[in-house]
Order: C-alpha cells, then structure tokens, then sequence
C-alpha cells in the first residue's frame, strides 16, 4: 500500500507544476457548458413534450450541464500513461520492481488528477449553481452517495482505458486509439446525449455495457435521488468495477506479458 | 516558386514517413470515421425525439457539420503543426534549429509534419455536404461546387489563423496549448445555428473569434441566399494579416528556450 501512496504522491507533485492549466481547463469546460446549454436548451423549447425519462425541462438541462462536469471528473489520462510507458520501454523497468503495474498507474493517475479534478468540479458545480442553470442538491447523503458512485465511474473508466492502453502493443497508434475510445465513451456513456433519449431496444442494450456506467449513473443520482435506486445504482457500479479489473489481469496476465517480451525482442 | 520545390520536398518526405506506420495511419481514419458516425448519431437521436430544432431541419444541421469538417480539412493538412510549436518546438529547442536555415520559419514550422488525415477529411466533410444538398433538394451545380470550395478554403483558414495567433503565445509562456484548446473549443459554437445563442456570444462568434463563418453562414447562404457568407475571405484576410504580424513581432522577441 505504501508503495502506491507514493505513486500518488508523485503524480500530485508533478500535477502542482501545472497549476495554471487548471484555471485553461475550467475555462475551456465553461465554454463547452455554454454550448450545450445553449443548444439543448434550443431541443427543449422546440421539443413537444418534456423529453423522455425526465420530470421537467429545468430537469433535463440539470443533467446535460451536471454530466459535462462529471464528465470531466471521471476524465483519466491513464491510457497515456500506459501507451508511453510502452513506447519509451519505462514497462519494463516498472516490471521488474515488485508492484502491480496496473495499480502503479492508476495511483499515479490518480494523484496526478484528482486534486484538480476536485477543485474543477467544485468550481463548476458552484458556478452553476450560482447562476442558476442547475438544481441543487436535497441532501448530505446525496452528496456522499455522489462521489461514491463518481470514485466508481472513475475506476470503471480508468480500467476501460488500462485495457486500451494495452491495444497499443498491436496498433503501434496511439492517438487515433484514444480519440476513437473517447468518442466510444462519449456517445454511449451518456455524456453527449441522455441515455433516455434512445430508443428503447438501443437502451436495453446499454444496460450491458460498461459506459453507462461512467457518467449517466452518477448523473441520474444527481437529478433523482432515492435511497433504493441509490443502493441498487452503486451495487451494479461495483459488480462492473470487478468485471473490468478481472479481465483487465486475464489481458494482462495472458496475452500482454507474453506479447511484451516479443516486443522487447 | 523556390517554395513550391521545397513543398514538394517536404510532402514526398512526409508520405515516405507515413507508409513506415501504416497500422498507424488506419487506426487514425478509423477515428476521424466514428467522429463522424457519432455526429450522426448524435442528430439522428435528437431528431428521433424532436422534430425541429428552432426551426431547423437535422439535413440542415448535418450540413453546417459538413462544411465544419471539410473546412477544418485544411487546417489539418496544412497548419496543423501549429498545435506543436511550443511544447515540440520552443521547449525542445527545435526551432532554433529552424531559425537557422534560409527559408520562412513559419513555413518550414508548418511543413515539418504534415496529417494526411486532412485528406480524409476533406472527403468525409464533401460526402456530408453532398448528402445535405441532395436531402434539401439544393442543386449542385458548377457554380455551388465553386462556392462550396470558396467556403471550405476561407472557412479552413480562419482555424488556422486563430490558431496561430493562439500559438504565438508561446514565444512568451514556452507552452500556449491550454490558451489554444480554449479559445479552440469556441469553434464548436459554430456547429449549430448561431440564432439559438443569445446575441453577445453571437457577436462574438463573428467578430471576435469568427468561427461562425466556417460553417454557419455558408450554409445560410444556401438555405437562405444571405449573403453575409460570402465576405468570408475579407474576414480571412483581415484575420490573417493580424495574426501573421503578431507572429512576427513574437518571433522577434523570441530568445530561446534556454537561459
């Protein structure tokens, strides 16, 4: 444990160095907020009803402006790390220690961004509430049920990056991989579109993949808090945090440690 | 002319470059491919839910996306280094490298690296446009393909202008990538019809970062015959000549990455 502590340590250090990113990146999220809000809110007027799965228009805009934020705090730059690391050669120095590669990077990650994270979404959350384009909050258990289930999304999207990472060793791209996995998870974890708004078939469909966890659930927690689907919304979270790590160790244990000494030559 | 040999140059050497990573090539069309489903499918499940969007067809709205696309074509074939300039070229030094060699920095800078990508682009932007057109029973005719590359061409080089003019910051902070990103990510006010934002954010999508006439008004002007489109190129133009000069004045003060 005290190993991956410093990991974290160390991603944190390094992420001070750039503090005045920060202060760009929450100005580059204002600006998209703007646009879909803007845009949505053109949906909503023109719409005939009330769009489907949500009580109000003021509901629906909560949650277009409520999972841009979230968006970017599940946000993980973990495939980076781990297709770099691929690239340069620094795996196999980071195999031959005793650690668990894996955990080694999302500890790094995870203390190189969750401090910025934090003080984006708080920022955002606030400055939206200020202005009044979402609604609040009910209660403290909301809130704590909230950043449960946005530290599952964080680790259930950070395991689906770990198992892109991986792909590099095969396609040898990089960029073209990752923009194609964020566009994946863009469309179908519902941070471009609710999910609701498929149709129906599309949305069964949804319920067996690992994105919808990622944005839509801690959203709808957000828009609709009730204590029972609370329970059952974090439980499947888990079930697929579990899911992912153990396919991530059958990849890693089966096909990637073997391929690395290929590759290594 | 000497220019013309030298971009020869620099193209031949870049497609050698490329055909070394074809894995690499594929994989990047296949990105710029689902970018393009996503918008679809984005606007197909918007328009499954709503008929009209204030007052706007999803063909119509799917032609702004295409102009977009073709339009950014350009900026990807032939300015996209500029999105490099600080941390590959100033922090590493590379670009005193650069400033040795007798040749125009800016156009050597841009032709270090070039995305074929753009080529694609282009392609998948014109199939949109042509789709559009035919959807909203608009003719294509000789004259409309003209104005249609018009647009692309001018609309392309508004990207790139603001583009450099965002990256010239680097000569000052080493690294102006966060400044670029956001003012970037203004381009994609640009992707859906500028009546539905309220007006100081359309004036200023037409007056201070004019995003607006990459696909926006070029497709007004086919819907509608509003002529306001067809002063893309003053705009360009007027964009071009602040930025360059600014870009001069930076390359000017610029005194190295090092101490």
């Amino acid at each position: 444990m005290r190993k991956y502590l410093k990991h974290m340590k160390m991603g944190m250090l390094l992420s001070l160095e750039y503090k005045k990113q920060v202060i760009f990146a929450i100005l580059s999220q204002i600006i998209s907020i703007v646009i879909m809000y803007y845009f949505w809110s053109a949906v909503v007027t023109s719409a005939p009803e009330t769009l489907n799965g949500f009580a109000s228009d003021k509901d629906f805009l909560t949650y277009i402006v409520v999972s841009l934020i979230f968006t970017s705090a599940v946000s993980t730059f973990i495939s980076f790390e781990i297709s770099d690391s691929i690239k340069t050669g620094d795996i196999a120095m980071d195999m031959v220690k005793p650690q668990n590669f894996i955990l080694k990077h999302i500890a790094f990650d995870f203390g190189g961004t969750r401090l910025q994270v934090v003080v984006m979404t708080t920022t955002l959350i606030v400055m939206s509430l200020a202005v009044k384009i979402i609604l609040p909050i009910s209660s403290f258990e909301q809130v704590i049920a909230i950043i449960f289930s946005l530290g599952f999304s964080y680790l259930i999207t950070c395991l689906f990056s770990v198992i892109f990472g991986f792909l590099v060793l095969i396609t040898e791209n990089s960029w073209g991989l990752f923009q194609l996995k964020n566009i994946t998870i863009s469309l179908f974890s519902g941070a471009l579109i609710p999910l609701t708004l498929f149709p129906k078939r599309v949305q069964e469909v949804f319920n067996f993949l690992p994105f919808k966890q990622m944005i839509f659930t801690p959203t709808m927690l957000y828009i609709d808090y009730e204590r029972n689907t609370a329970i059952t919304s974090l439980s499947i979270q888990i079930l697929w945090v579990v899911i992912l790590a153990v396919t991530v160790k059958l990849s890693w244990e089966l096909v990637f440690k073997k391929r690395i000494f290929v590759v290594g030559g | 002319m000497r220019y013309l040999k030298l971009y020869r140059k620099y193209v031949v050497t870049q497609v050698i470059r490329n055909l070394e990573y074809k894995s690499d090539l594929f994989v990047g069309l296949l990105s710029v491919l689902a970018e393009q489903i996503s918008v679809f499918v984005f606007l197909g499940v918007i328009f499954y839910n709503v008929p009209l969007v204030s007052g706007w067809q999803r063909d119509e709205i799917l032609l702004i996306f295409g102009f977009c696309t073709a339009a950014r074509s350009i900026d990807l074939f032939f300015f996209d280094n500029l999105w490099k300039v600080g941390w590959l070229y100033i922090r590493t030094g590379k670009l005193d490298q650069i400033l040795t060699k007798p040749a125009n920095p800016l156009f050597m800078l841009l032709n270090d690296s070039i995305n074929f990508l753009g080529v694609f682009n282009y392609f998948l932007g014109i199939t949109v446009i042509i789709y559009s057109f035919n959807s909203l029973n608009l003719e294509i005719n000789i004259i409309n393909l003209v104005l249609i590359h018009y647009f692309i061409l001018f609309g392309g080089l508004i990207f790139s202008g603001i583009n450099l003019f965002t990256t010239t910051f680097s000569f000052w902070i080493t690294d102006s990538l966060a400044i670029m990103r956001t003012v970037f990510s203004f381009s994609d006010t640009t992707k859906y019809p500028l009546e539905i934002y309220p007006k100081i954010i359309r004036n200023f999508l037409i007056f201070i970062f004019p995003y607006a006439f990459t696909g926006f008004f070029p497709t007004l002007y086919f819907l509608t015959g509003d002529p306001t489109g067809l002063y893309t190129i003053l705009v360009t133009l007027a964009i071009w000549i602040v930025s360059y000069n600014f870009w001069k004045f930076g390359l000017k003060s610029y005194i190295g990455a090092g101490n």
